[in-house]
């Protein structure tokens, strides 16, 4: 398995490219680049596909949505190496109007965690004075144990996300890493 | 309601209609496969208009501009539609 599935701790870079999407570095805490991928811009349904590096000679991850239009969006994530599902994240649609929430699933579509944005006063600064305030998510198991941290950086031009993973073993390392990149996918976006 | 799946190595089952158009993995192989997604709204009205204006593209090339100018006409529209449906 990758290094980049051992660590407790990463940090994912969204680097703007107007024309052709986006793309992603994923960085370990001493900056030593753990991954790369790139999203491609004219694709309707959301397909990110992570390599171990820019030459992208070794797949690491698939993410990649269900549907072109569903409000309560998900989407499948597949290790590359091994071609099996190791999870899925879904958008909780009506309850990610004000403030953001996703739900982690285990490859049998079960529910293991949520992610959801760490307040809502924070969440509506957010949407209705400025989208500069960084965001903050909170992993928690299904017992409310939190298990992982997503807290993005104050930066106006790039989005930084780090990744801080405080139990190994509650969720699968790559269907936390999956949702993190897919929030700094989507949430990037919007910003 | 379920919905098919069909895996690379031969098995076909049925799956729960939330899984449409993403992944599975296969109950007899373990690989993740494709399951039908012919529920997308969206697909399918995209689908629809598609090939609706094809066809009028190539009837009103036909009324104006003859039979060779319609064949040559939708051969190119086809082309582009395949394009977009390649970026989907
Ligand atoms: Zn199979």
């Amino acid at each position: 398995m990758s290094k980049l599935f051992e660590l407790d701790r990463y940090w994912i870079r969204r680097k703007f490219l107007t024309l052709f999407g986006a793309s992603f570095h994923v960085y370990a805490p001493d900056d030593q680049l753990l991954a790369f991928t790139r999203q491609k811009a004219f694709k309707l349904k959301e397909d990110i596909r992570v390599f171990e590096d820019e030459a992208k000679q070794v797949p690491l991850l698939t993410v990649q949505a269900r549907q072109i239009v569903d409000f309560s969006a998900a989407y499948d994530m597949v290790d590359a190496v091994d071609g099996v599902k190791v999870g899925a994240t879904r958008r909780k649609g009506w309850s990610s109007f004000l403030r953001d929430a996703w739900e982690v699933l285990d490859a049998d579509d079960l529910p293991v965690a949520s992610v959801v944005e760490d307040s809502h006063g924070m969440a509506l600064v957010r949407r209705f004075v400025s989208n500069l305030v960084p965001q903050r998510f909170e992993v928690k198991d299904t017992n409310g144990r939190s298990i992982a941290t997503f807290k993005q950086r104050f930066n106006p031009f790039i989005h930084k996300l780090d990744v801080t993973i405080h139990d190994r073993n509650a969720v699968d390392p790559r269907a936390i890493f999956g949702t993190a990149v897919l929030i700094s996918a989507i949430e990037g976006r919007q910003s | 309601m379920q919905i098919r799946a069909r895996c690379a190595c031969g098995h076909l089952w049925y799956v729960a209609q939330d899984l449409a158009g993403g992944l599975t993995n296969c109950p007899r192989c373990g690989k993740a496969t494709q399951v039908d997604g012919l529920r997308d709204p969206l697909w399918r009205v995209l689908q629809g208009a598609a090939a609706l204006g094809w066809v009028v593209v190539v009837v009103l090339l036909y009324a104006n501009t003859g039979p060779l100018g319609a064949l040559l006409g939708g051969a190119a529209l086809a082309a582009i539609l395949g394009l977009i449906y390649l970026m989907m």
